[in-house]
């Protein structure tokens, strides 16, 4: 799965470094001074890496916690998100990562302790007010997990943390971790879907809809919050038929009291990813349906949006109260 | 497929492998080519090399297309005859270090490699010593996607058997053996390469509707990025070639393709 590990020299000795070497005896180890040197360079090509993606370990010794805008979130007003590693298993097409970061190396930050160490501050700074933070913006939560053992360290933590919130966001049916630890009330595990004829088509790599319900399922049984991210919503051909049988699937296995929320969101890129993306892949169909620049963003022509997230939201209120349905909007520009 | 090579003793056994003939083109380097591949003679060290990839990089006409640099190398621990792929170049002569993506499937080992302006008789770390390798890069980095750009080198001394001993002589010896691994990369690289270009079909379309009408760079852009779309969409190239038959001009051409589009634009 790794033929190639980059890793700082700095952080060759970090137990997660060696037990990630060690893991892949066959890996050609690769040093460097700074993962920048290797991650960043222009004139890589993120689809060509796609399809080899090597790790690279480093420490983050930046800012490590960051606000997210606020017209996101799904109940709390301190909101915030961190990274502890870029880049992902799963190939999506509407992806954005692909349009931000220049490679398509997994960049695994093996400094957890000091990502905790700044949630815990920024908990601190409103003690009482409930504080959520996303892992899920720059990877999938869950899908290396294996590989990472970062939920495997994260959960002792939120455990003694119950005021900071933490939203795992994913496609991936690896719930081992979660399924062999007790719930936690502060924890919602939120999954992404698209219909099942369009995660076909455009979410390579992607378990099936039904795999994913089934590992909800498990979860539900286990007593874990559930989170539903129906983000970005895609237009297709069909499109009421084939959301309508999604969102009737889901709620027909996951019970509306186990879910803590629903959000819904338009497919919506920065101008200058799209580009990029559209570069990378240019005879994408999704990149050819009926887009428009819209401030700094490109989305679908308003009244297809507006249309297809009226339609989405109607139909998830039929199964739960509108109190757990959330907007994923983009900000106004 | 674009070799580059230092010297003729590693280029003869490619250079029959793939049937390349000498250019009689006059040039500042020696260049051998078929249809579909070119291989240029640097000689030796960093500075050729260096002028030698932007000369080969100036006959691409159909971009992107990839770059394999193979040659001789010394390594402090691999085995004579043994051979790698460069995963990390240095050299002694600039702080800047680069790493050629690993995206080649390959059981071929991975090394670092250290571009030396003389010969490293030393050996200090476990890694390959070339003359060429790193100046390649820095140039070829500037017009090419670096995955495209890989360095295959063949062990021709070590500790053990140092390059005192080497000699020139042997060069076409200890290449032949790896002709096998060279065709592979040379056949994953140009299919890298092929998978970035635009279709040979629509390509056609392009090319002949633009040698009907003149088009303005922009126009260009946007007549290929609807073809693309088209193909995108599933529609029928035959149906767009129709469509194109009662074009008048650049500007009509784009209008017919973009109106013939424009209902079939969603996500099947």
């Amino acid at each position: 799965m790794i033929d190639s590990i980059y890793y700082e020299e700095g952080v060759r000795e970090h137990p997660r470094s060696q037990k990630l070497f060690e893991r892949f005896p066959n890996a050609s180890l690769i040093p460097c001074s700074h993962y920048k040197e290797v991650f960043n360079p222009s004139g890589q090509n993120f689809r060509l890496q796609k399809k080899k993606p090597a790790l690279i370990l480093a420490k983050n010794s930046g800012k490590l916690v960051h606000s997210v805008p606020p017209t996101y979130g799904i109940g709390g007003t301190r909101n915030f998100y961190f990274s502890h590693m870029l880049n992902c298993l799963y190939d999506c097409r509407y992806c954005f990562l692909q349009g931000m970061y220049p490679s398509a190396h997994y960049l695994l930050f093996v400094n957890y302790e000091d990502f905790f160490d700044e949630i815990k501050w920024t908990q601190e700074e409103e003690p009482i007010e409930p504080s959520w933070f996303f892992s899920g913006y720059d990877c999938d939560s869950l899908a290396l997990e294996s590989l990472t053992g970062f939920v495997s360290a994260a959960l002792p933590f939120f455990a003694d943390h119950p005021t900071a919130h933490l939203e795992l966001r994913t496609k991936s049916v690896a719930t081992k971790v979660l399924e062999t630890s007790a719930p936690l009330a502060n924890v919602v595990t939120a999954f992404s879907f698209t219909p099942q004829e369009i995660s076909e088509s455009i979410e390579n790599g992607v378990p099936s809809v039904s795999s994913r319900i089934e590992a909800m399922n498990r979860l539900q049984k286990h007593g874990w919050k559930l989170g539903i991210r129906l983000d970005p919503i895609i237009d297709c051909q069909d499109f009421e038929t084939r959301y309508e049988n999604l969102i009737k699937a889901i709620f027909s296995a996951i019970s509306p009291e186990i879910i803590h929320s629903v959000s819904l969101g338009p497919f919506r890129l920065p101008d200058p990813f799209f580009k990029k993306m559209e570069k990378l892949y240019p005879e994408e169909a999704l990149f050819a349906g009926k887009l428009e620049k819209r401030g700094r963003s490109i989305s679908y022509t308003e009244d297809i949006e507006k249309k297809r997230i009226e339609f989405c939201q109607k139909r998830v209120e039929d199964w739960l109260p509108s109190e757990k349905v959330f907007l994923c909007n983009p900000v106004v520009e | 497929m674009n070799f580059i090579v230092a010297f003729k003793g590693e280029a003869q056994p490619i250079i029959e492998r793939f049937n390349l003939i000498k250019s009689a083109e006059p040039a500042p380097y020696p260049l051998y080519e078929n249809e579909s591949h070119r291989l240029i003679l640097t000689g030796i060290g960093s500075n050729r090399a260096s002028e030698a990839t932007s000369y080969l990089i100036e006959q691409i006409k159909k971009a992107p297309q990839a770059i394999l640099n193979i040659g001789l190398a010394g390594h402090r621990s691999y085995e004579k005859g043994s051979c790698f792929i460069a995963n990390r170049i240095s050299s002694d002569y600039d702080e800047a270090i680069h790493y050629p993506p690993l995206i080649i499937q390959s059981n071929t080992p991975s090394s670092g490699l250290k571009t030396c302006t003389e010969p490293e008789k030393e050996y200090p770390e476990n890694i390959g010593y070339d003359m060429e390798a790193h100046s390649i890069c820095s140039t070829a980095y500037q017009s090419i996607t670096r995955e495209l750009v890989q360095f295959f080198k063949i062990v021709s001394d070590n500790p053990q058997d140092p390059l005192t001993n080497f000699d020139p002589k042997s060069a076409t010896e200890l290449i032949h053996p790896h002709l096998e691994t060279i065709d592979d990369l040379v056949m994953q690289l140009d299919e890298l390469a092929l998978s970035l270009q635009l279709d040979p079909k629509l390509f056609e379309i392009l090319e002949e509707t633009k040698s009907r009408y003149h088009f303005t760079f922009t126009q260009n852009h946007q007549f290929e990025k609807l073809l693309r779309h088209a193909r995108a969409l599933d529609i029928d190239i035959s149906e767009l070639i129709g469509s194109l038959e009662s074009a008048e001009n650049a500007t009509n051409s784009i209008d017919l393709i973009r109106k013939k589009i424009a209902p079939l634009r969603i996500l099947p």
